[in-house]
């Protein structure tokens, strides 16, 4: 084999070694979609906490816009929902489903297309005055 | 073999363990940046401070009935269970219009035990 050869032998190992570093290295590089994704979570969770917090705010009676509205029977006069969706699509761009379950998990209310699979959701525990006592708010938030 | 080339390939493979452990070291301080600062959000703050916040709730709302008390609380422990979370709450009264509220709340990384006064009003 000629010097000039073995040159070109040397030298085509040593790019292919390079080469495959560098891909080895894009491939174990972090990657930022999980993290984004991660956000985009906790984000939905934050709306979902604040929103629920927001309706559930004591006042002097230490009822709740959310107590009154269970124990109106789930009157749209009290708690617009429509209301509150309509904002969330047109603000955030997040989609919403509610539902209210009693202690034994039975759902007795629900509002708001069916949430896809990686909806975000929180919940909220709703005293009233009458048994069954305690009711849970459950909101489902997802990004149109 | 060529003196020269060995050269050319044994820097090359250095260069290349440089690349690689550089690239380790970045990989490894990306995902413990990650771990620090997203980790503590997985922790139910919310859920926390909403156990306390009715707890205290129901002291002053259940007031005409104290009776009623008990059952908001166990019927509350009911839906954080099917949540995954244990609560248990506790309320005696120790004076007229003062209550003793114990609150006890686990998951598998937390435990929070709250003891404090609640008054009716």
């Amino acid at each position: 084999m000629s010097r000039g050869q073995m040159y070109t032998l040397e030298a085509l190992l040593a790019s292919l070694i390079i080469f495959g570093v560098v891909v080895f290295a894009i491939n174990s590089s972090p990657k930022f979609g999980t993290e984004t994704k991660e956000f985009t979570t906790l984000q939905l969770k934050k709306y979902a906490d604040d929103i629920l917090e927001i309706l559930d705010l004591e006042n002097s009676t230490h009822e709740s816009l959310l107590s009154k509205w269970i124990e109106s029977g789930f009157k749209s006069s009290t708690l617009n929902w429509t209301a509150i969706e309509l904002n969330l699509r047109k603000s955030l761009g997040v989609m919403m489903h509610v539902e209210v379950l009693d202690p034994n998990g039975s759902l007795v209310y629900s509002f708001g297309p069916p949430p896809p699979r990686g909806a975000v959701s929180s919940f909220r525990v709703v005293p009233v005055s009458t048994p069954p006592y305690a009711y849970e708010v459950r909101l489902y938030l997802w990004y149109v | 073999m060529d003196k020269k080339g060995q050269l050319i390939l044994l820097s090359g493979i250095l260069i290349a363990m440089g690349v690689a452990l550089v690239t380790l070291y970045l990989t490894t301080a990306s995902i413990s940046g990650y771990r620090v600062s997203y980790s503590p959000w997985d922790l139910p703050y919310y859920e926390m401070r909403m156990g306390v916040f009715e707890a205290t709730r129901a002291v002053k709302l259940y007031t005409s009935k104290p009776t009623d008390i008990p059952k908001f609380y166990r019927n509350m422990s009911r839906i954080y269970a099917r949540h995954g979370y244990f609560l248990v709450v506790n309320a005696t009264p120790v004076y007229p219009y003062l209550y003793r509220l114990h609150l006890v709340f686990k998951t598998d990384r937390v435990y929070l035990e709250v003891k404090k006064n609640v008054t009716t009003y």
